[in-house]
């Protein structure tokens, strides 16, 4: 500012200004002085640049397809030219339409540019590149994939549990209003407070016979009465006919031992509707 | 003999139909004719200094497959003797040059130049990506012709409508040139930002073929960098200088001043911590009884 001619601050006081404030041991603010000095001065030949443009431009006469240049109209302003995303889809958006502009005069000229299908030449890059390239995108793709799986599950999980204890409160309340309905039964009330589920059987038949309370564990049982004292055990391990004719062992799909065609499980009829769709209908 | 003839006897018989003129064998076959001639004729050499990086190599080397018109040469001693370059331009028989400077290991200028007499620029190459980066997942054909984009801004100033000039017969493939095939798939598109020249390859595609649009989609091919000029000098590798940019500051001044920066982290340190310590011998303040207690 003290160079400056037209400046309030007169030479003398900002010495002083500089004296004071080395005294007190603050930064004087050497930088803008170094700045000042090694200014360059700009040189802009304006009749020099266009003489030795004119000397080395295409003639005149040569047509566009010669250097298929194109320049906008528009200028391209960047309020930020380090905001990475938004520079690159100005520039993305910008290239487009010029490249637009340009097919579009081939076209109109009649001039071929699309390479035909069966043309085979050297690319730039080589397929071995190439191939590393699309491993690279499939690997990142698989990485994104993997932990939208993750959240998924986290997420069906958490649903799971709350959809289970749903069913647990469910069944208590249910316990409860059928003990009262049967104290109604008693009591002799209208037959609107007489439904009792356990006489249709239906509860218990879904859950499966029961030992003591508790589910039977059916590889236990077969343990139990394979290894287990008492009851038949000569001619177990023998075959019979209709063990000898059981096909259930037989996985077409692995190559097993016996006759069969390989090929997977067909679901024939109704079939049983998807986890999503099924959770969409109760949530729905 | 009996074609000579024949074409003797066409001259005989007289002259054309009134009013109707039958153009010429070469106007008839029209465009075929044109894309096989070569009238723009340009030869660029494309080399390096001794010193130079392995990515500033490989981005040479990038720039050779990119240019079908490109001459290599070996790596150039006598960097204090750039005038040199032009006889090895009259060696090689070219009328461009590419040259990249390397400095320090660490700096990579770029020249343009065209010989003879033509001018020179010289650029620092900032924000280097070759074409072998993982990213950049396009890829067009070796020896296609390249679409040329400028942004507007270079027509508004003289140095850069020159700079527009040499980048237009430098970096575009010329029509006819017998290792340029005629096909056009990728496009070289220059910015002006921050008073650089920021230089995209785009890959021109078509994905979506309901579109009504002949490219719907650009794929980065690479190289991606940014030019930072520094003059513009009339003759090449010497003469006048046409154009200096004033707001081009040296690598080794902005690595100064990060470290200047760094200083001044540590100078403020020490003198606050002088402040301190003044401060506390004018306010001293005397044991406390109280210190004793736990």
């Amino acid at each position: 500012a003290a160079m400056d001619p037209d400046s309030d601050v007169e030479e003398s006081e900002v010495a002083l200004l500089k004296k004071l404030k080395k005294e007190q041991g603050l930064d004087v603010g050497e930088d803008d002085e170094d700045e000042k000095k090694e200014k360059k001065p700009l040189v802009l030949d304006v009749i020099g640049l266009e003489n030795k443009l004119n000397e080395i431009k295409l003639p005149e006469n040569f047509h566009w397809v010669e250097s298929l240049s194109l320049t906008s109209n528009t200028r391209l302003d960047l309020e930020d030219v380090h905001d990475d995303l938004k520079r690159e889809a100005e520039f993305y958006t910008r290239s487009l339409q010029a490249a637009n502009i340009a097919l579009k005069n081939l076209k109109q000229m009649n001039i071929p540019y699309e390479r035909p299908e069966d043309f085979y030449a050297e690319m730039v890059k080589t397929d071995e590149h190439m191939k590393k390239v699309k491993a690279q995108l499939l690997l990142e793709r698989k990485k994104m994939d993997a932990t939208a799986a993750r959240i998924k599950e986290k997420e069906s999980r958490k649903f799971a549990k709350q959809v289970h204890s749903d069913r647990v409160q469910a069944k208590a309340k249910r316990k409860k209003q059928e003990l009262e309905n049967i104290k109604h039964m008693a009591k002799g009330q209208p037959k609107e407070r007489m439904q009792i589920s356990w006489m249709d059987h239906e509860e218990d038949a879904k859950e499966g016979p029961k030992k003591n309370g508790k589910r039977i564990n059916k590889k236990r049982e077969m343990a139990n009465k394979k290894y287990g004292f008492g009851g038949k055990k000569k001619r177990m391990k023998t075959n019979d006919a209709t063990s000898a004719a059981d096909m259930s062992d037989f996985n077409p799909r692995f190559h097993g031992k016996g006759g069969g065609k390989a090929g997977g499980k067909k679901k024939k009829g109704k079939s049983r509707p998807g986890k999503n769709a099924r959770r969409k209908s109760k949530s729905g | 003999g009996e074609m000579a003839g024949e074409k003797a006897s066409k001259k005989k018989a007289g002259k054309p139909p009134k009013g109707k003129k039958r153009p010429s064998k070469a106007e008839r076959q029209g465009d075929r004719r044109d894309l096989r001639k070569y009238v723009n004729k340009q030869r660029t050499l494309v080399f390096a200094s001794r010193g130079i990086t392995h990515r500033d190599r490989h981005f040479m080397g990038d720039l050779r497959d990119l240019l079908p018109h490109s001459k290599k040469d070996v790596k150039f001693d006598a960097k204090s003797k750039l005038y040199i370059i032009n006889d090895v331009m009259e060696m090689k028989n070219c009328n461009n040059c590419i040259f990249f400077e390397a400095r320090k290991g660490k700096d990579l200028y770029m020249w343009m130049s065209r010989a003879p007499g033509g001018p020179s620029v010289k650029f620092l190459v900032e924000n280097l990506h070759t074409m072998s980066e993982m990213k950049l997942t396009g890829n067009c054909l070796k020896g296609s012709r390249p679409i040329l984009f400028f942004d507007s801004a270079f027509d508004e100033s003289p140095n850069y409508r020159l700079l527009k000039e040499l980048l237009t017969q430098i970096l575009g493939s010329p029509k006819g040139h017998p290792k340029v095939k005629p096909f056009v798939d990728h496009q070289f598109s220059f910015f002006l930002a921050d008073n650089r020249i920021w230089f995209r390859n785009y890959q021109l595609v078509k994905s979506d073929p309901n579109s009504k649009e002949a490219v719907d989609t650009l794929v980065e091919i690479g190289p991606r960098f940014c030019l930072n000029p520094i003059r513009i000098l009339a003759g090449s590798f010497g003469g006048n200088v046409l154009w200096s940019n004033p707001d081009y500051v040296s690598p080794n001044r902005t690595r100064a001043a990060m470290k200047k920066n760094k200083q001044n982290v540590v100078r403020a340190r020490r003198d606050q911590l002088k402040k301190r310590n003044k401060h506390k011998q004018r306010n001293f303040v005397g044991e406390d009884e109280l210190d004793v207690v736990f």
